[in-house]
């Protein structure tokens, strides 16, 4: 098979090619961190203001829907299993079927938006903003406005993710249908992958902090 | 000796198609589970404790971090140490006004 005989890329300033893939994951898992540190402040700030209005942000959040909350869910773990396997498969000198992969995961990502856009609609219909958009007269209690305002917060800067790591995954999966992957360079391939596993992860938690602290059948 | 202990490989195919059911299932259980109504409290831990239990087999798994060098395993868990660190300062003094 032709593919085995494709070397590895050592840049020059590394002296052997584990050293260099060793960098290049400990610098994905640095910007994780830091990222993590990011939305470390999105959930500190639900904490705070979850706290001062505990049964408002119940009442709240039976506005939200839980049957489309759930659907991405599902839609988002199911495209980071779709990832981990373009990794699998990069690795296993099946670049273009990667590259597939990757794109079903970006076409996950899109369901993921327009299931978002939805709510967003949704939301804006009744009035259910932040701050002094707030407008729905179903509920008026300190708060509420509090509540949509770390909503479309921690939400809209989750989305802005999930938009980079489809424009990520896009160009990665364009390289990996050209079958540029394979058992000795995927590393482009997993450390998209790392990106769009953070996503899921942090979907993982908002998810039911937003959508399941009151749900109604 | 190397500071890449062993040689990195990709997750397994068997063991992403397991965690992705097992990630559906706690899924469905968190839903499940948030009608309920299990109190404030017991409610709020099961619901953590399904999301912490489906984070680690993301990040143990699909992020592949248990086959990684002690040094990336040490910045993942320093990152949430750091988060716990600045959720305890918030609610600390929310609690203590």
């Amino acid at each position: 098979m032709a593919s085995e005989a494709r070397p590895a890329r050592l840049a020059h300033h590394f002296g052997a090619i584990e050293t260099q893939r060793h960098a290049e994951r400990l610098g994905m898992w640095l910007f994780l961190a830091n990222e993590v540190l990011l939305f470390a402040g999105v959930f500190s700030s639900y904490a705070l203001y979850r706290l001062l209005y505990p049964e408002t942000f119940k009442l709240a959040s039976a506005h939200l829907d839980v049957t489309l909350g759930t659907l991405n869910t599902v839609v988002l773990i199911s495209s980071s299993l779709t990832v981990a396997m373009a990794h699998h498969f990069a690795h296993h000198d099946r670049s273009r079927l990667a590259g597939l992969l990757l794109f079903a995961s970006v076409a996950a990502g899109l369901v993921f938006m327009g299931v978002k856009g939805v709510e967003y609609a949704h939301k804006l219909e009744e009035g259910l903003l932040p701050g002094r958009f707030y407008t729905y007269e179903g509920l008026r209690a300190p708060g509420a406005s509090m509540f949509f305002t770390v909503y479309f917060f921690s939400t809209g800067l989750h989305a802005l993710h999930v938009l980079v790591g489809m424009g990520v995954l896009t160009w990665i999966g364009v390289r990996a249908l050209r079958n540029e992957f394979h058992r000795n360079h995927n590393m482009p391939v997993e450390l998209a992958g790392l990106y769009w596993h953070l996503v899921d992860l942090v979907w993982i938690f908002l998810y039911p902090l937003l959508y399941l602290l009151d749900p109604k059948p | 000796m190397s500071i890449a202990k062993r040689i990195h490989e990709a997750p397994g195919a068997a063991a992403t198609l397991i965690s992705l059911l097992a990630l559906l299932l706690l899924t469905v259980a968190t839903t499940g589970i948030a009608f309920l109504s299990l109190g404030p409290v017991a409610g709020e831990l099961v619901a953590m404790a399904i999301a912490v239990t489906k984070a680690a087999i993301v990040v143990a798994v699909f992020m592949h971090l248990a086959d990684e060098s002690l040094l990336m395993r040490t910045i993942a868990l320093g990152a949430v140490a750091w988060m716990l660190v600045l959720g305890a300062g918030v609610i600390a003094e929310l609690l203590t006004r």
